[in-house]
């Protein structure tokens, strides 16, 4: 268990290349190999090497416009499926046997203009194959994402509509869902670890959750808080993890306990320069505490926002991504990385005012470990009772609550030069030989506005 | 076998030989051998052939007999039997050839016109069936017809009209069309078409508007501004057309094309200016209400341009032979509702209709003196007292302009004293408000606050267009308007304030073109006592003062005076020591002024010879020995401009002036004890060392024939006289000193050195390079030498090859290869004193021979030169190209740009910059010849564009021009791959320390950026 | 067109547009005169001496090198002011719908004040009338000029001015992200609508 004294520290591992020659929109982690997606505005998806940081094939001619998303399909064997989401309303499907041999072809020497990186890609690409293209979006596509067991694959775009996709025989798919609840601009999908279960946030500032009830899919959950428009989401792995020694032992259990009812949390963050956690609460609490129209019983989930992470961005959060590790990193307009970590709370801090809004704030008072110039200063707005949706749970709850706290653990400024990053994701370590000491090592994936896409160790 | 057999026997295969058969029956008819009865009834069998060709060619057969035949052969009785033969068989090709042939004979009368008239209208009742070319040929027939006999066809009256519409109708060819209108345009200027308007009309107006596009390799050249310009003529031809023209151009003008908006307002322009007055006055007001939105909510400048045009030729028409300004005549009618809206638009002067509205005002003010008067009389009044209680700078400011247009409209009616006014009885309307405008003019210009200036500057204007109106103006109100303008110049500080400063310059220079009077009284006595006695180095206020005073002396007797008085001025100033700076401006001065005469006819040449360039230069002279209370004149860059000010008499002078002067070379005017010549002198003093400048300024002005001094008959002297100048140059540590000595033996060797004696100087030229390999320790001076020389010989192309080859092989010497490859660029730039205009010879062959030779020893040893030496080989390289036509340049493109490219590398900033702008030049000029390099450009552009040590402010520049010439010019296939690099790769120039670095690293990055992409979606 | 939304704005005169040429400093007379007199001296007279090679040959490096002319608020202007409005043949500077006091440039990063690496230009618009519904496509306009034409250190923030229009919000929303730009620049209609409206900033120079 790391001891808390000892702050982690972000250093470059190194940068791929050859890098994009435009804005490098996000690079997705494989599922397995040791490899990276990259899309870019340049309308290519670049495959890069985790082993040899090189680039080993582009996915180009695909698609009119940009590649704003892409996604790999899970749990595939001798072969890797990559699904695309672009700025021309389409969604592709790619396909690749995976070769052996992982590390790179001979690539040419570092490029030289006369030879242009166009010419790397003729004697590549013919292995990867354009499968199918989903038609359907109105307007450009924003993310797209596989479900836990692979069989569903969810898109979103401009067009305020989430499209859930089911894969019914070999490169033939089916639109199961079309949903369109939202007001505004769908950014982000994700999946629940394990359930399907799907997350999405969008322009109107919500994040609403999916699930398919009896056989039609509906909006189980609105997640209202955010001020501004939700760029991302990300879901808490199956088993939690939380930093320092629980501070009594009972308190820990219970908080545990609870977690394993309400399940895996979710991650939002937003132009609003606030990045918040939510919990569900289990629903067998709700139908005691409270007298609610439900209607139709069962499928209303209800969720409260449990924690907001310190405010360490000064411009709009583009990604957020939460490991297994527990960790969480961020970044955004601002160029910086940023590691937070969930902490028991220490006896020694001095009991949180017993609000009776159960409002979780930062741990301002709280000593902070963090190595960054961390101000933890209190939530900028004033405690905020939420219009509609989530009335905040009675206080005997709130006890569990202050159980953890949030902390930033380690921060690295001017990640892309002066550029903005627009995506981070953990990937584990491939490039050393066995794993490392402290079990699978993961690495920070980040990619900016440079078209370069730069990875990160987090030494503890 | 009869002719018509063998003709159509021949016919077919060859055409000329059937001509000649033709021929031959025409010279038999006429040498009686043969009667026209014959030919005709020879034709018999052939001319009733079912088979059509046949046919046709009997008749062709006919008609080329005819055209063969002289003009007067046929009698009255054969044209008509012919004619009425062909008008039977009008339907078989050649018949109408046949009958224009015919209708062009002198005894063709009206009657057979007539008959062949109506032989066309009844066959060819559906003229469009037929093909194009037969059309245009029944066209042109129709054309001649109208052309030659025109009462005939003009005494069917009706028939005619109504005939020939229906017969043209339903046409579509361009050639066919451009026949058509000129035919129609005559009926409807000539015939009687009270009763067919409307069908006439409407015969052309469905051609409306003209939207043909000629195909890319029309043999015919007919433009749709040609078809546009015929119709237009046709709409304007009858005033009867009115009624269906105006409304339906009208409506024509809501639509979205402005090219047909273009058009429109055109053709209601052309109709303005023919129909009769009356229809005009009828539709005047509803073409105002239509036209007006065009001016007041203008979209395209150059649509507001023509509606303003069409208004204003409505008002031509309206004022035709008008000279009363009565209220109720057709002119004021139509003015009233314009002049009333204009007047409200100015009621919210600073509102975007304001301007259109002052420029409808003044556009129509030009049409006619009565038009001004009535404009005047109701717009002014208003606009006064708009002016009195606008309550800010900004709208009183508006208000002026609209002034200034009305003013300019004056100007154009009644003229100035230079410009001819039109004779008119109506007296200027402006008259009564004489004063008040006067008042509010000068007013706003001299009591408002004094850095209102754009405020200022608009009632500058307005004051000076009121100062040049013909007959407004007293002398004395002009001659204050004159002080006025005297005291923004002389008295008001400078700071900020050039525009109007500049402004009040040029109206003083205005005046002093129709008023030289007032500018000799007041200007020239206010300018001249402002220029201080002496002055200090900091203080330079006399410039201003001295600028204004040369740009007005346009006048020969003003600029007269100014010289005399800057001479005397001079005089004076140089009594007291003050700084050089002040006398050097006024030597300036005299400079600008002279530089505009015309000198060698000038009658004071003489006394400008004795006063400036005897005077000046024994002054100095004196001065040089310590005579003189101040050496003021003696600095370096003073004594420039004095060379210059002496070069430029000297030259004017004739020949026996310029002999005496020739020999006075070095000695300067100064008899012997005082001073002894520089040359052959051994440690003269700086200060008098410096005289050599006045001697260069000399031997400069004076002819290539001349003798010099120190240069007695036999020629030795002249080499004596060189050698003694290299000794002085390779001495010479003062740059200005030294430069003039440089140029004195560039002036001996290509100006004065009798050829037969550039051998010599070649060898020792030889000798010297020789010498400077040998030696280490190489002067920089002796690479002068060498180059001056060199420069001399190359100039008037004496042993070309011999000097560049010695000067070629300095470049791999360690010691001088640097400064020597330096050298080059000297050998082709313009020089100053080396040139045309003083006599040098400069061939125009020297460029090219020295590229010839140059550039491929260049390229050959630049590439087994060591890597320490081939700097040397490219700047030379940059030395030689810099002063390069490029059509020189542009063959050998392939050769250079390797190693251009390498240049750009190399760490001297100069060589960079200088690379740079070849490689620009030649990538505007043939972009195709850099489109293979476009890589490596591209990479090292970007690489001189990012700031850097070695990239000073102008190379950064130098690079973002030339890389800012390729979109547009070298295709898109090859730039769009590299778009995404050169827009990356300029971020670092858009944070360029520089501003000026900026900004074209900014329009740069845009170009690249709207390269037309291929559109993807 | 259909019809014109504002037929009758309002005109700022083009010298009453802030400018930089106010501010520079009065004629110095260098050796090599400026004024009207340098008309009559050729100008192979100023050529530099090609023996010395440090000499400098043009007006750009006169003032020395390194002296650092740093991005400013007037410059922001310039860049901006000449855009041409969609509806009429005039500039948002003439219009006054881009103003010098509603350019602000401040650090990124507060608390590193001038040393931030990032600095924020906030852009106010002013729509010329409320309900203008071409206030996002101006605003759209400036903000792809600004971010073209300026280093990516900077953040463009374009706003439209407080109570000047009556959608500003959703405007604003618009404007501020950062995707629907790009992808909004990847529509050809709207980039020709944009690039007509860039045309005025072209100086014309070949």
């Amino acid at each position: 268990m790391p001891s808390p004294s000892s702050s982690p520290k972000i250093s470059l591992l190194s940068t791929l290349s050859p890098p994009s020659s435009s804005r490098a929109w996000l690079t997705a982690p494989h599922p397995a190999l040791p490899l990276l997606a990259t899309c870019s505005s340049d309308k290519s998806v670049r495959i890069y090497s985790l082993t040899s940081f090189t680039l080993l094939s582009s996915i180009t001619g695909g698609h009119k416009r940009s590649i704003r998303t892409c996604a790999w399909k899970p749990n595939l064997k001798g072969e890797s499926v990559l699904a695309t989401g672009s700025f021309d309303a389409s969604v592709g499907i790619w396909r690749k046997y995976d070769t052996d041999d992982l590390n790179p072809k001979p690539v040419i020497t570092p490029v030289d203009f006369d030879a242009r990186d166009e010419n790397i890609d003729e004697y590549e690409d013919e292995e990867w194959r354009f499968a199918i293209v989903l038609d359907g979006h109105e307007s450009e596509v924003k993310s797209v994402a596989w479900s836990a067991g692979g069989n569903l694959l969810a898109t979103c775009s401009r067009d305020k509509s989430v499209w859930i996709w089911e894969e019914v025989g070999e490169d033939d798919y089916e639109t199961i869902a079309v949903l369109q609840e939202h007001e505004g601009d769908v950014k982000c999908v994700a999946w629940h670890p394990e359930e399907e279960l799907l997350a999405s946030a969008s322009y109107d500032d919500d994040v609403r959750l999916w699930r398919e009830d009896v056989d039609d899919w509906g909006c189980v959950g609105v997640l209202r808080g955010h001020k501004s428009t939700v760029w991302s989401v990300s879901w808490e792995e199956v088993t939690p993890k939380v930093y320092g020694e629980a501070e009594g032992k009972e308190d820990g259990e219970n908080w545990m306990k609870r977690r394993e009812a309400s399940g895996p949390r979710l991650l939002s963050c937003s132009d609003d320069m606030s990045i918040r956690v939510w919990r569900r609460n289990p629903k067998e609490q709700v139908q005691q505490s409270r007298l609610s129209i439900i209607r139709n019983g069962s499928s209303e989930e209800d969720w409260v926002e449990e924690a907001r992470l310190p405010v360490a961005h000064s411009r709009p959060i583009y990604s957020v991504a939460w490991s297994k590790t527990g960790r969480v990193v961020s970044t955004g307009g601002d160029g910086a990385i940023v590691v937070y970590e969930e902490r028991w709370r220490q006896a020694s801090a001095e009991p949180t005012s017993k609000s009776v809004v159960a409002q979780p704030n930062e741990n301002g008072k709280g000593e902070s470990s963090g190595s960054g110039p961390m101000d933890g200063v209190g939530t900028d707005e004033e405690p905020t009772q939420e219009l509609g949706g989530q009335e905040e749970k009675p206080a005997e709850g709130e006890r569990y609550q202050q159980a953890t706290e949030w902390l930033v653990v380690a921060q690295f400024e001017g990640a892309h030069d002066v550029f903005e990053i627009n995506h981070v994701a953990w990937a584990p370590r491939r490039d050393k030989g066995g794993g490392s000491a402290a079990g699978q090592e993961e690495l920070i994936i980040t990619t900016g506005d440079d078209g370069v896409v730069k990875v990160w160790t987090l030494d503890v | 076998m009869s002719d018509v057999q063998r003709y159509l026997l021949a016919v077919d295969p060859d055409k000329t030989k059937a001509s000649i058969i033709a021929k031959g029956t025409a010279e038999k008819l006429e040498s009686k051998n043969t009667t026209l009865i014959e030919v005709v009834q020879s034709l018999g069998e052939y001319i009733n052939e079912e088979d059509a060709t046949i046919r046709a060619r009997t008749i062709v057969y006919l008609s080329e007999v005819i055209g063969q035949l002289s003009p007067t052969f046929l009698s009255r009785q054969q044209i008509q039997i012919l004619c009425q033969f062909l008008c039977a068989r009008i339907e078989d090709g050649g018949a109408v050839d046949g009958l224009r042939k015919l209708q062009g004979l002198g005894r063709f009368n009206t009657e057979m016109a007539v008959t062949t008239f109506r032989a066309m209208l009844e066959h060819f009742q559906d003229l469009q069936i037929r093909p194009q070319s037969q059309r245009l040929q029944i066209l042109e027939l129709l054309n001649d017809l109208m052309s030659n006999h025109r009462n005939g066809l003009k005494g069917l009256g009706d028939e005619s009209i109504v005939g020939i519409t229906d017969l043209v109708s339903g046409e579509k060819d361009p050639r066919n069309l451009m026949v058509i209108f000129s035919i129609l345009k005559v009926i409807m200027v000539e015939w009687d078409i009270s009763g067919h308007a409307e069908t006439l009309f409407d015969s052309i107006f469905c051609y409306f508007p003209i939207t043909f596009r000629p195909p890319p390799d029309d043999p015919y050249g007919i433009t749709a501004q040609d078809l546009k310009s015929r119709l237009r003529d046709c709409v304007a031809a009858s005033s009867f057309f009115a009624p269906y023209a105006f409304p339906q151009l009208i409506d024509k003008l809501d639509s979205t094309s402005p090219n047909v908006k273009k058009d429109v307002l055109q053709t209601i322009t052309a109709c303005a200016s023919s129909y009769s007055l009356t229809t005009v006055s009828n539709y005047s007001v509803t073409l105002w209400e239509s036209i007006k939105f065009e001016i007041l909510n203008v979209q395209e400048e150059d649509l507001a341009e023509e509606a303003l045009t069409s208004l204003q030729a409505i008002a031509i028409r309206l004022s035709r032979g008008l000279d009363s300004t009565d209220p109720k005549t057709p002119l004021a009618r139509y003015l009233r509702p314009i002049m009333k809206e204009c007047n409200e638009q100015l009621h919210e002067p600073q509102q975007k209709q304001a301007k259109p509205a002052g420029q409808i005002l003044s556009a129509l003010g030009i049409a006619s003196p009565v038009a001004f008067y009535l404009i005047v009389k109701t717009v002014v009044p208003p606009l006064n007292t708009l002016y009195q209680d606008a309550d800010s700078i900004g709208k009183q400011r508006a208000l002026l302009e609209v002034l200034v247009q009305l003013l300019d409209s004056a100007v154009a009616v009644y003229g100035t004293p230079s410009i001819p006014a039109p004779t008119t009885t109506t007296e200027n309307a402006l008259e009564p408000f004489k004063d008040r405008l006067f008042e509010l003019s000068s007013q706003a210009l001299m009591s408002t606050a004094a850095d209102e200036v754009s405020f200022r500057v608009v009632a500058l204007k307005a004051l000076l267009r009121l100062c040049v109106l013909r007959k407004y103006l007293q002398d004395n109100e002009i001659g204050m308007a004159v002080q006025y303008f005297d005291e923004i110049v002389l008295v008001e500080d400078p700071s900020g304030k050039d525009d109007l400063k500049k402004e009040a310059i040029r109206a003083l220079v205005e005046i002093s073109r129709i008023k030289p009077n007032l500018i000799m009284d007041i200007t020239f006595p206010a300018f001249m006592s402002k220029l201080p006695d002496f002055s200090l180095a900091e203080n330079q206020d006399y410039l201003i003062t001295l600028e204004g005073l040369a740009q007005l002396s346009v006048e020969k007797f003003v600029s007269d005076t100014l010289i005399r008085r800057l001479l005397h001025r001079l005089d004076v100033v140089l009594q007291n020591d003050g700084s050089s700076a002040y006398p050097r401006a006024i030597l300036s001065t005299l400079h600008y002024v002279l530089s505009q005469r015309d000198l060698p006819h000038d009658s004071n040449l003489g006394s400008y010879h004795e006063k400036i360039v005897v005077g000046l230069i024994s002054r100095v002279v004196l001065a040089s020995t310590g005579e003189a209370p101040t050496t003021a004149l003696n600095e370096e860059a003073t004594l420039e401009i004095l060379g210059r000010l002496a070069t430029m008499i000297v030259r004017a002078l004739e020949d026996h002036k310029q002999n005496s002067v020739a020999i006075q070379v070095y000695s300067l005017f100064a008899d012997e004890g005082t001073f002894t010549p520089v040359p052959f002198r051994k440690d003269t003093p700086k200060l008098q060392r410096s005289t050599m400048i006045l001697s260069t300024a000399l031997m400069a002005g004076v002819g290539r024939s001349v003798a010099l001094q120190y240069t007695d008959s036999d020629n030795a002297s002249i080499q004596r006289l060189l050698a003694e100048l290299v000794r002085l140059a390779l001495i010479e540590d003062v740059p200005a000193i030294r430069q003039a000595i440089l140029r004195q033996i560039g002036l001996l060797t290509n100006k004065f050195l009798p050829s037969q004696e550039t051998r010599d100087v070649t060898d020792y030229l030889r000798n010297i390079v020789s010498g400077l390999l040998g030696t280490a320790t190489m002067t920089e001076n002796a690479v002068r030498v060498v180059f001056w020389e060199a420069k001399g010989l190359i100039l008037r192309l004496a042993h070309t090859d011999d000097v560049l080859e010695r000067l070629l092989c300095l470049l791999s010497s360690p010691g001088c290869g640097l400064v020597s490859a330096r050298g080059f660029s000297l050998l082709l730039a313009p020089d100053e004193v080396l040139c045309k205009e003083n006599g040098a010879s400069i061939r125009l062959l020297a460029n090219q021979k020295v590229f010839n030779i140059c550039v491929p020893r260049i390229a050959k040893e630049f590439r087994t030169a060591e890597t320490s030496i081939k700097p040397n080989y490219l700047i030379a390289l940059s030395g030689i190209l810099k002063h390069m036509p490029t059509k020189v340049v542009m063959p050998e493109v392939d050769t250079l740009l390797p190693l251009l490219l390498q240049s750009v590398d190399l760490e001297d900033s100069n060589v960079k910059a200088a690379t740079i702008q070849t490689l620009a030049v030649i990538s505007q000029e043939s972009p195709k010849a850099v489109e293979g390099h476009m890589g490596s450009l591209v990479t090292r552009l970007l690489k001189s564009a990012s700031n850097s040590k070695a990239t000073t402010a102008s190379v950064r520049h130098n690079a973002l021009r030339c890389l800012r010439i390729f979109p547009g010019r070298v295709k898109d296939s090859t730039l769009l791959s590299y778009r995404n690099a050169v827009t990356r790769g300029l971020l670092v120039a858009l944070d360029d320390p520089k501003r000026q670095v900026r900004k074209e690293a900014v329009e740069c990055r845009a170009a690249w950026f709207n390269m037309d992409e291929p559109q993807s979606d | 067109m259909s019809e014109i939304l504002n037929a009758n704005p309002t005109i700022r005169n083009a010298s009453d547009l802030p400018s930089r040429r106010r501010q520079d400093t009065t004629q110095s007379l260098s050796k090599t005169p400026k004024g009207l007199f340098a008309s009559t001296v050729p100008a192979s007279a100023y050529l530099p001496d090609p023996f010395s090679p440090h000499s400098l040959d043009s007006d750009l490096s006169e003032d020395d090198d390194n002296e650092i002319e740093p991005i400013d608020e007037q410059e922001i202007y310039d860049l901006i002011s000449p855009i041409s409005d969609p509806e009429h043949p005039l500039t948002l500077g003439s219009l006054s719908v881009v103003n010098l006091p509603d350019i602000h440039l401040t650090p990124t990063f507060p608390e590193k004040g001038a040393a931030s690496p990032l600095t924020t230009l906030t852009v106010l618009i002013t729509p010329t009338i409320t309900h203008c519904s071409l206030a996002t496509v101006i605003g759209l306009g400036v903000r792809v000029r600004l971010e073209q034409a300026l280093p990516p250190r900077f953040r463009v923030d374009v706003r439209i001015k407080e109570g000047t229009h009556s959608t500003a919000e959703q405007v604003n929303r618009q404007l501020g992200d950062k995707e629907r730009v790009a992808a909004a620049l990847e529509n050809g209609t709207l980039v020709g609508v944009l690039r007509k409206m860039l045309e005025g900033c072209e100086s014309g120079a070949a």
